[in-house]
């Protein structure tokens, strides 16, 4: 599988842009921006089964912050 | 992709003037012949910016970076490379290895084989790392080797700052350095092999979230490369 271009920049000021839905954002637990997008807007985050997202190899952390602000979640 | 994907970002430092040779698939056995299902290469300057890629042959057993890389990376010296890599976890039940081949060309100097850093992913669930593991060690020999030293970071993220501490110890003495890298971005630290009479005995690096990171060795004398290696979580 190819996804999209990995440059920095794809960003607007409500987060990553759409085109990067595709493209993982966690690679333990194959979570994709796309998936968080959806999960946040619809309030079910952490979804079932991902509660462990970015807690792994802890890789992707910096960048699942970053989305969760720019999705608008706010832990409960 | 689909339940039985994995996937694995590892990333390595291609550096002009070496011969460097990475094998996809490090495991190997004679009933079965082991590839990814696909892999995607990028190279990044050290302000983080791509330079090039794109995917390759996953039946490709060894790629060359020496022939690959400096046809992206010409006004470079040092570039990051990433190994963007989806694989089936029935055939990699734990992840696969990407194993390097470092070797200053024309050079007498011994060959390097090392293990290319994996830096998101290859952590499924299963093995039940449930702690941040975001403090990497490397511990040097006790026996002097003649060479100077250096740490080299990369952030892999693709939106994130990484802020991280760099720290030196020598004896009881320790020495820290922050480092602060935009997404994608790289740097090489020099770390003093010696300082007041003692002599450099470990680094450690700490951040938010995992970053690439390699201790290098060179030849005081020719500059030749005689240790790379990346470092290593101790604890989970």
């Amino acid at each position: 599988m190819t996804c999209p271009s990995s440059d920095p920049g794809e960003t607007t000021d409500t987060g990553p842009t759409a085109s990067l839905d595709p493209v993982l954002l966690c690679y333990c637990t194959n979570l994709t921006i796309g998936a968080l997008r959806e999960a946040c807007r619809a309030g079910r985050w952490p979804l079932p089964g991902l509660e462990r997202t970015g807690r792994l190899c802890t890789g992707c952390a910096g960048d699942l912050l970053y989305c969760l602000r720019a999705f608008g979640w706010r832990a409960r | 992709m689909s339940s039985d994907d994995g996937a694995l970002l590892s990333a390595t430092f291609w550096e002009a003037g070496y011969e460097h040779l990475v094998e996809l698939v490090h495991q190997r056995d004679a009933l079965a012949h082991r590839r990814l299902n696909s892999l995607d290469v990028a190279v990044y300057d050290a302000a983080g910016t791509r330079l090039g890629g794109a995917p390759v042959d996953p039946r490709l057993e060894v790629l060359d970076l020496s022939a690959l890389v400096p046809e992206l990376a010409a006004s470079v010296d040092r570039a990051m490379v990433t190994f963007d890599a989806r694989y089936d976890t029935r055939v990699f039940n734990y992840r696969p290895h990407h194993y390097a081949f470092l070797h200053r060309l024309g050079a007498e100097t011994p060959p390097l084989y090392y293990a290319v850093n994996a830096v998101l992913g290859g952590v499924p669930d299963r093995i039940g790392a449930t702690n941040i593991n975001n403090f990497e060690t490397y511990v040097f020999r006790r026996q002097p080797l003649g060479a100077r030293f250096s740490v080299v970071l990369g952030n892999l993220a693709r939106f994130a700052t990484a802020e991280a501490q760099l720290f030196a110890y020598y004896g009881s003495e320790r020495v820290a350095r922050d480092v602060a890298l935009g997404p994608k971005a790289h740097v090489l630290v020099e770390v003093a092999s010696e300082r007041e009479g003692r002599r450099l005995q470990r680094v450690e690096v700490k951040a938010l979230f995992r970053l690439a990171s390699y201790v290098v060795g060179r030849r005081v004398d020719s500059g030749d490369i005689v240790l790379f290696d990346h470092l290593f979580t101790y604890i989970k």
